[in-house]
This record gives structure tokens, sequence and C-alpha cells, in this order.
């Protein structure tokens, strides 16, 4: 046991992997917002859809849930284009992705709704606000403290998890991580400079989600 | 206690460094055992199957070796880079597990004649109108690997321009051809093609220049003639009666890309 390490030929191609560490925020940002996009219209239909909406959104959550996202972005790659449908790389990840956030969101996001008391709302209503006075002043805030800890979570298991695109042929970190320790043979300086390159990633997400909480909902997050 | 240990080590150490002499042909026939190196992370060459019973081109064939010398099979597992050490060591009599022949392993060990061929070569379909691997450097071309080969980035040299996909196991890269997001596999092709049988639609081509062939005799200890002149002759039948190729498909699921021819004289 006296192997010696050597970070010179990883560090060379740092410039490679930071592109592969955008490809992987990249895929962050979207399959978060399209996710969450959805999460909203699925927590209002588990909330106060009505009973045919309610158990679709049950179904649609349970299913993704309780499925592992690799598996769900395997079937879309894989199994599609036994049906006709041929998803790119990027494409079937972002699909993947984005309906398996979309159901977790949902979650997230219901938690949110129904930490709103009817009390406040009545009072408001007495107190003559209107529906968008409401939502800003009474639900959002609400909503915004609840919902928080678990959506900045939720982001950085995004930027995470969106490892698995490596396995579907999409250049991102984790990709570029494997292609380059093939080619040294430095698997082991290479998955430490990766691991510190998403450190840095998730550090700098769950910072900029804490001030956009300061900021706009006076929500007080620690990132440490 | 800790000069103890570190004397052990020491011990160790000359004990591997020491060449042991290989065991005759026939010290091998009279004690009755032939001690057969495989590699049982290899499959199908050798793996523990379902049974957790050793099973593969190289278990059929360690076999069949063992029959002919009317001795019995042991097989002794090896990892890929401890098949030369065991050999020099000598720990086994023969070695399997596709002992490609390289003149720098040929300086420890010595070869018999080829067992089999290891060819990189290209699968593609009929899609694409090449005839030979040069045709593929077209930057419209998508060539499919698996993420972790070594082939990847030996691959850049030859063929720069196309792009390239990569997936996560073999049988994926036939899938991405056979569902077009690829138009060819450049590889050890024989670990490969017993996958496009999911595929029959598909019209399947294997160019017939390969790339590279490389060739892999049975590995046995160094200057042992009487071993390897039984082996030679053995394998001649072997190849002649069709058993080496049968042995091959039954494992692989199709014939050698480059199959064995063999020679009477060696």
């Amino acid at each position: 046991m006296n192997y010696t390490f050597q970070f010179t030929e990883v560090w060379r191609e740092l410039p490679y992997l930071l592109g592969g560490a955008a490809v992987t925020l990249q895929i962050a940002f979207i399959t978060f917002w399209c996710g969450a996009f959805i999460g909203i219209f699925g927590a209002l239909a588990k909330v106060y859809g009505g009973p045919i909406s309610k158990r679709v959104t049950s179904y649609y959550v349970t299913f993704f849930t309780n499925t592992p996202a690799l598996v769900q972005v395997f079937l879309l790659y894989y199994a599609l284009p036994d049906a006709g449908v041929l998803l790119s790389s990027m494409a079937a990840v972002l699909v993947g992705l984005t309906l398996n956030a979309g159901a977790y969101l949902t979650e997230i996001l219901r938690a949110g709704v129904v930490s709103v008391r009817v009390s406040e709302m009545e009072a408001a209503t007495a107190l003559g606000m209107s529906r968008l006075q409401l939502l800003r002043y009474v639900m959002l805030p609400h909503i915004a403290k609840t919902i928080y800890a678990p959506l900045s979570n939720f982001f950085v298991w995004l930027v995470l998890g969106s490892s698995l695109a490596a396995l579907f042929g999409v250049e991102e970190l984790t990709g570029r991580a494997i292609n380059v320790s093939t080619a040294s043979l430095r698997s082991i300086e290479t998955f430490t400079i990766v691991a510190m390159i998403y450190v840095v990633l998730t550090v700098l997400a769950s910072g900029s989600l804490a001030l956009v909480g300061r900021l706009a909902f006076r929500v007080k997050a620690k990132v440490f | 206690m800790l000069r103890k240990f570190i004397l052990l080590i020491a011990l160790f150490v000359f004990a591997a460094s020491t060449t042991a002499a290989a065991r005759t042909l026939d010290e091998i026939i009279s004690d009755g055992t032939l001690r057969i190196g495989v590699n049982p992370n290899f499959p199908p060459m050798s793996s523990f199957g379902m049974t957790n019973q050793l099973e593969g081109f190289d278990i059929d064939v360690g076999r069949r070796i063992a029959d002919a010398l009317g001795v019995k099979a042991e097989f002794v597992t090896t990892e890929a880079a401890q098949r030369v050490p065991f050999l020099v060591s000598n720990r086994i009599d023969i070695a399997l597990g596709a002992m490609t022949r390289t003149p720098e392993r040929a300086k420890l060990i010595g070869y018999t004649i080829p067992l089999h061929s290891e060819a990189m070569g290209v699968i593609t379909t009929d899609k694409i109108d090449i005839q030979s691997w040069e045709e593929l450097d077209r930057s419209d071309i998508t060539l499919v690997n698996m993420r972790g080969n070594l082939s990847v980035s030996l691959l850049k040299d030859k063929l720069p321009k196309p792009k390239v996909l990569l997936v996560d196991g073999n049988a994926d890269t036939i899938r991405a051809i056979a569902q077009g997001r690829a138009d060819a596999l450049v590889e050890n092709i024989d670990s490969f093609l017993k996958f496009t049988n999911n595929y029959r639609n598909v019209k399947w081509r294997v160019l017939s220049d390969t790339i590279f062939v490389a060739y892999c005799g049975i590995g046995i200890g160094k200057d042992n003639d009487s071993l390897r002149n039984f082996l030679n002759i053995l394998l001649f039948d072997l190849h002649t009666s069709g058993f080496v190729n049968d042995t091959w498909e039954k494992w692989y699921g199709s014939p050698m890309a480059v199959p064995i021819v063999p020679n009477p004289y060696f």
C-alpha cells in the first residue's frame, strides 16, 4: 500500500471538468423550476382539488417517489424508442428528473399550503384584503417559511442526483470525471477534485437560495 | 513484534520473487491434477454462474484439456494482473482467461499456439454504407461505447471526427445502435455480438477488416517444453474438430470474429 498521489494530470483537465459542472447546474436548474411548476399544480390539486384530481395526483406522486430516478430515466431513454419516441440523452434526463422533481415538490409545496391556518385567512378577509393581498401577505410568508428548508435540500439533491445523467450519455460533471479517470488511470485523484467541485456547487446553490429566502420572504436560513 | 512482522513480509517478498520450476507433463500426470488459472470476473470466458459454480468458455476448455491428460481439473481463480505471477511462482500449471500474447509477457512465461483471437472491429448496420473502419472518420457519424472503456481514448487518435455517445453497459451500446442513437461500435466485438440477437430486425453488419487482432494462447511456465508440446498438439485437434469454435459459440452466442486457422506445423 504505497500509492503515490498524482494530481498534475487531473488538474490539467480542470477546465473540462468545470464545463461538466456547468452542465450539472443547468440540469438541476431546469428540472427544479419545471418540477416546481408541476409541483404547484400538484399541491393545489391535492389540497383544493376534486376527488378525481386528488386521486390522479396521488398516483403520480406515489409512482415517482417510489421508483428510483435512475430507473425512470432508463425507461424514458431506452424503452420509449420501442414505442416510437426517441428522446435525446439530455431530453430523457431532463424529462425524467423533472417528473421526479415534480412528484417530490408536490409534497413539499402541499405541506406549505396546508400550513396556512384558516383563522388567519378569515382574519385577512375580515380586514378587507383582496385575494392578491391575501396571497402575498398571509399565505406566501407561511408557505415560504415551511417549505424553505426542504426546498433547498431538494435543490441540492438535484445537483447531486443529476450525476445519473452520466449513464445516459450526458457529458456532465460525473460523466466527464469518469472519462478523465479512464484516460489518466487516476480515479482517486479525479474523484477527489470532483467531490470538491460538487461541494462548491452545492454551497453556492444553498447560499444563493438563502439569500433569496432572506430578501424575499425574511426567512433566516443557515447555509452551515 | 514489528521487527518480526517486517521479517515475515521480507520472507514473503523473497518467496514470491524466487521462481519455482514449472511442473513437467510427467509430474502433472503422476500428480493427477492440472491446476488451471481462470479469471472468475470475466463472463462469458469464466464466471461463477447461477449455482455459484465456475462456468464459461475457459471452464469447458480447461475440463477438456484435463480429460485429454487423464487428470482432474483444479480451477484456481486469478485476477487478470495475477496470471503471470501465478505461472512464474508455479501456483498454476496453465493460465486461461484471454492471455493475450505480448513480447513483455513472453519474457516471463511460455505460450502455446493460439486458443482464440481478440479482434477490435466494427459493429454497424446497413444504414451506413462503409466498407472499412477508416471511413467512420466523418463528423456525421456517432460512435457508441461504454463510459470507462480504455478504447474510448485510444479511438480518439484513430478516429477523431465522429461524435461519441458514452453509455453504461455492453447491452446498452448495441441497443443505442439498434434504436438509431449511434451508427457504430468499435470494440473487441466478441463481447458485444451476442446482444445483437436482441434486435433481430436490425440488419447488423460486422466489417470484415479488423482494426487490430490479438491472439491469446494458453500461458504456461517458461521453458516447460513437455507441456507446451502436448498442448500444441491437443489444441490443433480441438481447432480442427471444431471443439473450440463450438464452445466459443455456445458461450458468446456467435462465432469468433477472427477464427483461428489451425496449422499442423508448430
